[in-house]
C-alpha cells in the first residue's frame, strides 16, 4: 500500500513538470511548406527591419508599388503604371484598385502616402527604409488612386528602392492605428499572398495563405492564392542541426546551407540546392579609419595584399563562393571591373609597405612601432570561419589579428563605442545606391545611431561624390560616377572585399516553384507547391 | 593530537601501494600522467604549429602524417589536441585553485563560527546552488567579458558554493570534537585554532573534492569554449574545437571524435582517481 | 528546537555524512513539532530567501558594463530626447535605492517589465519558452530518475560485486561526458547514421535524444545516491527486523529499503531542478530547440536586463518551491515519522 502511495507521489511530482498545454505542432502534410532560418527576429515592420532574416519574412506578406526581378526588369505590382518627371524629383503612380489588405481595407493612395510618411517619424525607429527613402520630400494624394512621390533632388536609385517590398512594402494604415507601431511589428498586416499567424520569438513564425490574393505582378505562374496553405519559419540557428532537419524532412527548405553539403545535397536525387548570386556589398572588412593604426592607409592597404582571397575563399567555402575585389558586386549595375586589379596577393609588398610606415618585424614575429604591437582588435559576427584562414596569413607578414567571436549586442555596442579595428560586412542590395549607405559621412555610427559607414571615413569629397551619382539620372553618367565612387574607395583601402555574398538554399525536390527575389538572398514562396 | 598528525604519513605510504594494486586507479593515475607529459612537451609531440592553417589538406582522414586527421582549414587535429591540453588543463587547475581556496575559507569560517555568519551565508550559498553551474559561469561573463583570465574566474566562482557547502558540513564535524573544544578553551585565538586544528582534520574532503572539481571546471571551461564564450581562435582549446567540428559531423567525424575523447578520458580519469583518493581520504563519502 | 528543525528543513541538504545525521535528528524532532506549525514556518522562511534571491539578481545585473538604452533602442537612431524619455520610462534617471524598490514593488505584483530585445512582456517572454523547457526537464527528469534508480538499485543490492563495480563505471562515465558531446554523438549515431529518432521537429520523438542527454547528467548522481543510502541503512534497526520476520530479502529492500532511499533522491531531485531547468542550455543549443536556458544565454549577452532578472528570479523560486516541496515529500516518505 504504502509504495503504491510514494509511487504516485512521485508520480505527482512529474506530471507538476508536465505543461498542460502542448506545444503546438507545425504540419508537415503536403498543404505547407516549412522554412529553415538561422536566425531570430525582432521586426516584421518592413518599414523598420534592417534584417535580412526579416526579409526573408516580411517579403511574403508584404508588397511594394513595383516587382523587380532578377534580371533586372521592372513590373506593375501594386502600382499599374509609373512615370519619372523629366527633372528626376518625383515619381507618379497609378495603383491598382482592386487590392485588399489582409484586415479587409482597401490598399490607396491614402496607404501608400501613410506608408512613406510614417518611415519619417523618428518615434518609429526606421532602420533601413528611411535610407530607401533618399531625400525624401513628401507624397501627395493625386486622386484616390494616384500618388506622386516627391524628392528634395533628383533621386536615381528611386526605382530600384521602390520596388523592395523588405523595406518600402505597403503597411496597412488601419492596422498601424489600431496596433501602435510596437503591436504590428509583432503582427503585421500587408496585401501580400500570405499573411500573418503567429510568431514566438527564437522557434517560428507561421503564415497562412491570402485566399483573396489575386494581384500577383506577371513574372509568377500563378495569379490566384497560394498553392498551399500554410508556410512557417522555423528558427534553427546551428547549420549543422538545420541540415540534419532538411534531411529528415522536419523542413522543406533552408537558408545558408554550408558549403560543404552543397555537392551532396545536389548529388541526391530527392534534394537539391540553388545557389543565389547576391548583389549588392559583398562580404568584406571594413576597417576604422578613425583610429590607429588601421587610420594609416598603408597598413589597410599591407592587411589586403597579405591575403591569399582565391586560395581563401576558395578553401573556406568549398569551393561555393567567388573572392570579390570591388566594393560592389559584379551583379549590382555600375560595377567597375577595374577593381579586380587592386590588391593582388602580394605578401613582400605587404612586409615593404608595414616596413615604410615604420613598423619593424618584432618578437614572435608580430610588428612594433614604438614597442607597441601592431595588432587589429577583430570582433567578427558574419562568417567567423573566414576570420581563421586570414588570421594566420596576416601572421606572416607580422599583423595580429585578435579575433573574438561575437554576438549582435556585443557588436553593436563595440560600434556605438568606436572600439574595433576591423568589421565584417555585407549588404544585400540590387541599387549601387547602397554604397551611400557604407561611405556617407552622415551614416558613421554614434552612440545611439546606428548606421553601417563602420570605417568611421567622413570625408566631404566622396559625400559629393556619392551625391552626384545618387543624383544622376543619366544611366551613362551615373555609371561614370560610380567608377569614379568605386576608385576613391579602393584607392584609400576603405574596405576590404572578400568574397561575393552567396545563399545557397537547399530544398527538398517534393517542394517545386522557388523563386529567388531581387538581390537573390531570399526566397519567395508564392509560386511554390508541395507534391502530396 | 599527535596521532591525528601522524595519520597522514601513514596515509601517503598506503596511498602509493593501493594506487599500484587497483588497476582503474592505476590506469587513471597513467592516462594523467600522460596528458601531463603531453602538455609540458607539446611542441615537441605536434608535428606542426596548432594555429597554422594548410598544414596539409583541409579535411584528411585521421592517418600517416595527421594521426587524428585535419581539420577544414588544414589545420592537424593532433597538433591541436597536444597543444589544447596546454589550454584545457590549466584552466581547470587554475580555476578550482580559486574554488577551493574561496570555497574553504568560506565554508570554515561558516562552519566554525556558526551563528548569523552561517545562517546567512548557507542561505546565499542555497541561492547560488540553484542554478547550474554554468549559469552562474555565464553570468559571471557576462559581467566581465570574454579572455581566458574571466573564463579561469567564471568557472572557478561558478564552484565555488558547492565547495563551501561541503567544507562547512566537513567544518561543523569537526568543530564539535575534543581537542578542538580543548584548543579553544586553552585560549586560541580564531583564525589560530582554524588554522591549525581544524583545516588540517578537513583536509581530506577538501583534496577529494578539489581533484573531482578539476574534471568538472575542465567540461565547463569546455562547455563555456563550445558556446563560443571561452577562449577565443587561433589559440586550440578542446570545447572551441568541438564546435568547430560540429558542422562537419558527418564529412569528418574525426573533428568531433577526437578532441570529445580526449576531452573525455580526461576528466573519466581524474574522476576515477579522485574516487579513488575519496576511499583513502575520507572513507565517510565513500561511494557518492 | 523548532529553529533546528527549521534550519535542517531551509537547507537542502546533499547527502554528506555530518549533515545526514541532522537531518535525522531533524526528523525525530518533527514528531514533536505539530505538522501544520512546522510547514507555516518552512512557509515563512521562503520570504526572506526570495527577498535575497531579488536583491541579488537586481544588483548582479548593475554590475554588467553598458548603456541599457542603447541596447534597449537596438540600434534605432533616437534623438537626445528620446534617449531622455527611455532612460525616464525605465526609471534609470532615479537614484539607485528609488530603482530598487521600484523594481521590487512591480516584481512582487509579476511585472516584470518588457524585454528590451523584442518589446513583449518579460512574463510573456518567458511563458513561450517555458513549455518546452519543461518538456524537456521532464523528459530528463524520466530518464535520469529511471536509469538512475535502476542501476543505483542494481549496485546498492549486490555491493562489492562485479555488477557494483560496473554500474558504478557506468555511472562515473555518464558524470564525465561532456553534455553536448553526448549530445553530438546521439545526433550523429542516432539521427544522422541510423535515423531512428528525429534530431528536431516537435511533439514527442524529438523529445528522445534531448531528454536522454539532460537525464544523463542526473542518471550518475542518482545511481552513486541511491546506491550509498542503500548501503547505508542496510543496518538500521528497522530492516534487521524486518529481516528477523523472515520477509524475503527482495520484499524487504521493496517494503522499507527502497523507500529509504528514495529519500536522497527526492532531495537530489529539488537539488537539481536548477539544472534541469536552466541546465538545458548547452542541451537546447546542441538540438537547437528553444527553451529558458537558451532565452537566458540570449539575454545576457543582449544584456536584457529584465529578462535575465526575471529568469533568476524565476528559477530560484522554482528551486525554493521544490526544496519545499521536498521537504514535505519527507513527511510522506521518511518511516521514522509515519511509523510515529
Amino acid at each position: 500500500m504504502r509504495a503504491r502511495r510514494v509511487l504516485i507521489v512521485a508520480l505527482l511530482f512529474l506530471a507538476l513538470m508536465v505543461p498542460a498545454v502542448p506545444v503546438p505542432v507545425v504540419a508537415q502534410s503536403g498543404d505547407s511548406i516549412t522554412w529553415g532560418e538561422d536566425n531570430d527576429l525582432v521586426t516584421l515592420d518592413p518599414r523598420v527591419s534592417q534584417s535580412r532574416h526579416e526579409a526573408q519574412v516580411i517579403m511574403q506578406m508584404f508588397e511594394a508599388l513595383i516587382f523587380l526581378d532578377t534580371d533586372g526588369k521592372y513590373h506593375p505590382w501594386l502600382a499599374e503604371s509609373w512615370e519619372l518627371a523629366k527633372d528626376g524629383t518625383s515619381m507618379t503612380f497609378k495603383l491598382r484598385r482592386d487590392v485588399k489588405f489582409h484586415d479587409g481595407t482597401p490598399f490607396n493612395a491614402q496607404a501608400v502616402k501613410f506608408t512613406f510618411d510614417s518611415i519619417q517619424d523618428p518615434k518609429l525607429g526606421s532602420q533601413a527604409a528611411i535610407d530607401f527613402l533618399g531625400p525624401y520630400a513628401g507624397t501627395d494624394i493625386v486622386d484616390p488612386y494616384t500618388i506622386r512621390i516627391r524628392w528634395k533632388q533628383p533621386y536615381s536609385p528611386a526605382i530600384n528602392n521602390l520596388s523592395n517590398p523588405w523595406v518600402l512594402g505597403i503597411v496597412s494604415p488601419a492596422a498601424v492605428q489600431r496596433l501602435g507601431n510596437d503591436g504590428f511589428a509583432r503582427s503585421p498586416v500587408g496585401t501580400g499572398p500570405f499573411k500573418f499567424v503567429e510568431w514566438v520569438p527564437r522557434q517560428r513564425v507561421v503564415l497562412e495563405r491570402n485566399p483573396d490574393y489575386k494581384w500577383p505582378p506577371k513574372v509568377f505562374r500563378n495569379t490566384g492564392p497560394a498553392r498551399f496553405s500554410r508556410l512557417a519559419f522555423r528558427i534553427i540557428p546551428d547549420a549543422s542541426t538545420r541540415t540534419a532537419a532538411l534531411e529528415r524532412r522536419e523542413i522543406d527548405v533552408m537558408d545558408q546551407l554550408p558549403p560543404i553539403e552543397v555537392r551532396r545535397f545536389r548529388a541526391r536525387p530527392d534534394y537539391d540546392v540553388m545557389i543565389g548570386d547576391v548583389s549588392g556589398i559583398p562580404y568584406g572588412y571594413s576597417f576604422n579609419t578613425s583610429r590607429e593604426p588601421t587610420n594609416d592607409v598603408r597598413v589597410r592597404r599591407a592587411f589586403m595584399h597579405a591575403v591569399n582571397r582565391p586560395q581563401v575563399v576558395e578553401q573556406t567555402f568549398f569551393g561555393a563562393a567567388k573572392p570579390a575585389y570591388g566594393p560592389i558586386t559584379p551583379t549590382t549595375p555600375g560595377y567597375w571591373k577595374d577593381a579586380e586589379q587592386y590588391f593582388p596577393f602580394d605578401q613582400a609588398k605587404a612586409r615593404q609597405m608595414l616596413d615604410e610606415a615604420g613598423w619593424r618585424v618584432g618578437p614572435g614575429g608580430i610588428r612594433q612601432k614604438d614597442g607597441k604591437p601592431l595588432e587589429l582588435y577583430f570582433p567578427v559576427l558574419l562568417q567567423p570561419e573566414l576570420a581563421i584562414p586570414i588570421q594566420a596569413q596576416v601572421r606572416e607578414v607580422g599583423i595580429n589579428l585578435k579575433v573574438e567571436n561575437v554576438t549582435k549586442a556585443k557588436q553593436d555596442e563595440l560600434i556605438f563605442a568606436n572600439d574595433y579595428h576591423v568589421l565584417p560586412i555585407r549588404w544585400v542590395a540590387v541599387d549601387p545606391a547602397v554604397l551611400s549607405v557604407l561611405f556617407q559621412s552622415r551614416n558613421i555610427p554614434s552612440p545611439g545611431k546606428f548606421k553601417f559607414n563602420w570605417n568611421r571615413f567622413g570625408s566631404p569629397e566622396l559625400d559629393r561624390m556619392l551625391n552626384e551619382a545618387d543624383g544622376a539620372t543619366e544611366p551613362a553618367r551615373r555609371a561614370r560616377l560610380l567608377q569614379g565612387v568605386q576608385k576613391f574607395i579602393l584607392d584609400r583601402a576603405l574596405i576590404f572585399p572578400i568574397n561575393m555574398s552567396f545563399q545557397p538554399v537547399g530544398y527538398r525536390k517534393a517542394v517545386t516553384g522557388l523563386k529567388f527575389a531581387q538581390g537573390q538572398w531570399q526566397v519567395l514562396f508564392y509560386d511554390a507547391q508541395v507534391a502530396r | 593530537m599527535a596521532q591525528k598528525r601522524a595519520r597522514p604519513r601513514s596515509r601517503t605510504s598506503a596511498f602509493a601501494r593501493r594506487l599500484l594494486r587497483t588497476p582503474i586507479a592505476g590506469a587513471s593515475a597513467t592516462v594523467l600522467v600522460l596528458l601531463l607529459a603531453a602538455a609540458a612537451f607539446a611542441p615537441l609531440l605536434a608535428r606542426y604549429d596548432p594555429a597554422a592553417t594548410a598544414a596539409g589538406p583541409a579535411l584528411t582522414a585521421p592517418g600517416g602524417a595527421y594521426p587524428f586527421g585535419t581539420d577544414r582549414y588544414g589545420r592537424d587535429v593532433f597538433s591541436r589536441i597536444v597543444h589544447g591540453a596546454r589550454v584545457s588543463l590549466p584552466i581547470g587547475l587554475a580555476a578550482v585553485v580559486l574554488s577551493t581556496v574561496a570555497g574553504s575559507l568560506l565554508g570554515l569560517a561558516m562552519g566554525f563560527f556558526g551563528g548569523r555568519f552561517d545562517a546567512v551565508g548557507s542561505r546565499a550559498i542555497d541561492i547560488m546552488l540553484g542554478f547550474p553551474p554554468i549559469m552562474l559561469a555565464l553570468l559571471i561573463i557576462a559581467v566581465l567579458g570574454i579572455g581566458i583570465t574571466n573564463v579561469i574566474l567564471a568557472v572557478g566562482i561558478s564552484g565555488t558554493p558547492r565547495f563551501a557547502r561541503i567544507v562547512r558540513g566537513a567544518t561543523i564535524g569537526v568543530r564539535e570534537n575534543v581537542y578542538v573544544e580543548a584548543a579553544r578553551a586553552l585560549g586560541g585565538s580564531s583564525p589560530r585554532v582554524l588554522l591549525r586544528h581544524v583545516l588540517p582534520n578537513v583536509h581530506g574532503p577538501i583534496i577529494v573534492l578539489a581533484t573531482l572539481f578539476v574534471g568538472r571546471a575542465i567540461l565547463e571551461t569546455s562547455s563555456l569554449g563550445f558556446l563560443g564564450l571561452g577562449v577565443q581562435p587561433p589559440i586550440p582549446e578542446w570545447g572551441t574545437m568541438l564546435s568547430e567540428g560540429r558542422e562537419f559531423m558527418r564529412h569528418a567525424p574525426w573533428l568531433m571524435i577526437f578532441p570529445g575523447a580526449v576531452l573525455f578520458l580526461t576528466v573519466v580519469s581524474i574522476n576515477l582517481l579522485g574516487d579513488f583518493l575519496r576511499e583513502i581520504l575520507d572513507p565517510r563519502l565513500r561511494g557518492r | 528546537m523548532a529553529s533546528l528543525v527549521l534550519r535542517r528543513a531551509g537547507r537542502p541538504i546533499r547527502a554528506e555524512a555530518g549533515e545526514e545525521k541532522e537531518g535525522g535528528a531533524a526528523a525525530l524532532l518533527l514528531l514533536e513539532t505539530p505538522l501544520t506549525q512546522y510547514v507555516v514556518r518552512r512557509l515563512l522562511w521562503t520570504l526572506p530567501v526570495l527577498l535575497a534571491a531579488t536583491t541579488l539578481a537586481f544588483l548582479v545585473l548593475h554590475l554588467i558594463p553598458g548603456d541599457p538604452v542603447n541596447l534597449m533602442l537596438a540600434g534605432r537612431p533616437a534623438s537626445e530626447e528620446i534617449r531622455e524619455n527611455l532612460r525616464r520610462n525605465l526609471g534609470l534617471d532615479k537614484p539607485f535605492a528609488e530603482q530598487y524598490l521600484h523594481y521590487l514593488g512591480n516584481a512582487f505584483r509579476g511585472d516584470f517589465g518588457k524585454s528590451f530585445r523584442s518589446g513583449l512582456p518579460v512574463v510573456e517572454a518567458i511563458g513561450q519558452q517555458l513549455p518546452a523547457t519543461m518538456q524537456l526537464a521532464a523528459g530528463g527528469l524520466l530518464i535520469g530518475v529511471t536509469l538512475g534508480l535502476g542501476l543505483g538499485l542494481l549496485a546498492g543490492l549486490r555491493p562489492g560485486t562485479p555488477t557494483d563495480g560496473l554500474v558504478m563505471f557506468i555511472a562515473l562515465l555518464g558524470i564525465s561526458m561532456p553534455g553536448y558531446w553526448t549530445g553530438m554523438l546521439l545526433i550523429y549515431f542516432f539521427g544522422v547514421r541510423l535515423e531512428w529518432a528525429p534530431i528536431v521537429g516537435s511533439g514527442l520523438p524529438a523529445l528522445i535524444l534531448p531528454s536522454i542527454v539532460v537525464g544523463s547528467f542526473a542518471i550518475g548522481d542518482i545511481a552513486r545516491l541511491v546506491r550509498s543510502s542503500l548501503l547505508d541503512i542496510r543496518g538500521e534497526d528497522y530492516i534487521r527486523t524486518a529481516r528477523a520476520k523472515g520477509l524475503p530479502p527482495r520484499r524487504v529492500v521493496l517494503r522499507h529499503a527502497l523507500r529509504n532511499a528514495l529519500i536522497p533522491v527526492v532531495t537530489l531531485m529539488g537539488l537539481q531542478l536548477g539544472l534541469f531547468v536552466g541546465g538545458g542550455v548547452i542541451t537546447e543549443t546542441v538540438f537547437a530547440r528553444p527553451g529558458v536556458g537558451v532565452l537566458l544565454v540570449q539575454s545576457i549577452l543582449d544584456k536584457d536586463y529584465p529578462v535575465i532578472q526575471a529568469i533568476i528570479l524565476m528559477t530560484t523560486t522554482a528551486y525554493i518551491v521544490a526544496n519545499f516541496l521536498v521537504d514535505m515529500l519527507y513527511v510522506v516518505l521518511d518511516p521514522r515519522v509515519r511509523y510515529a
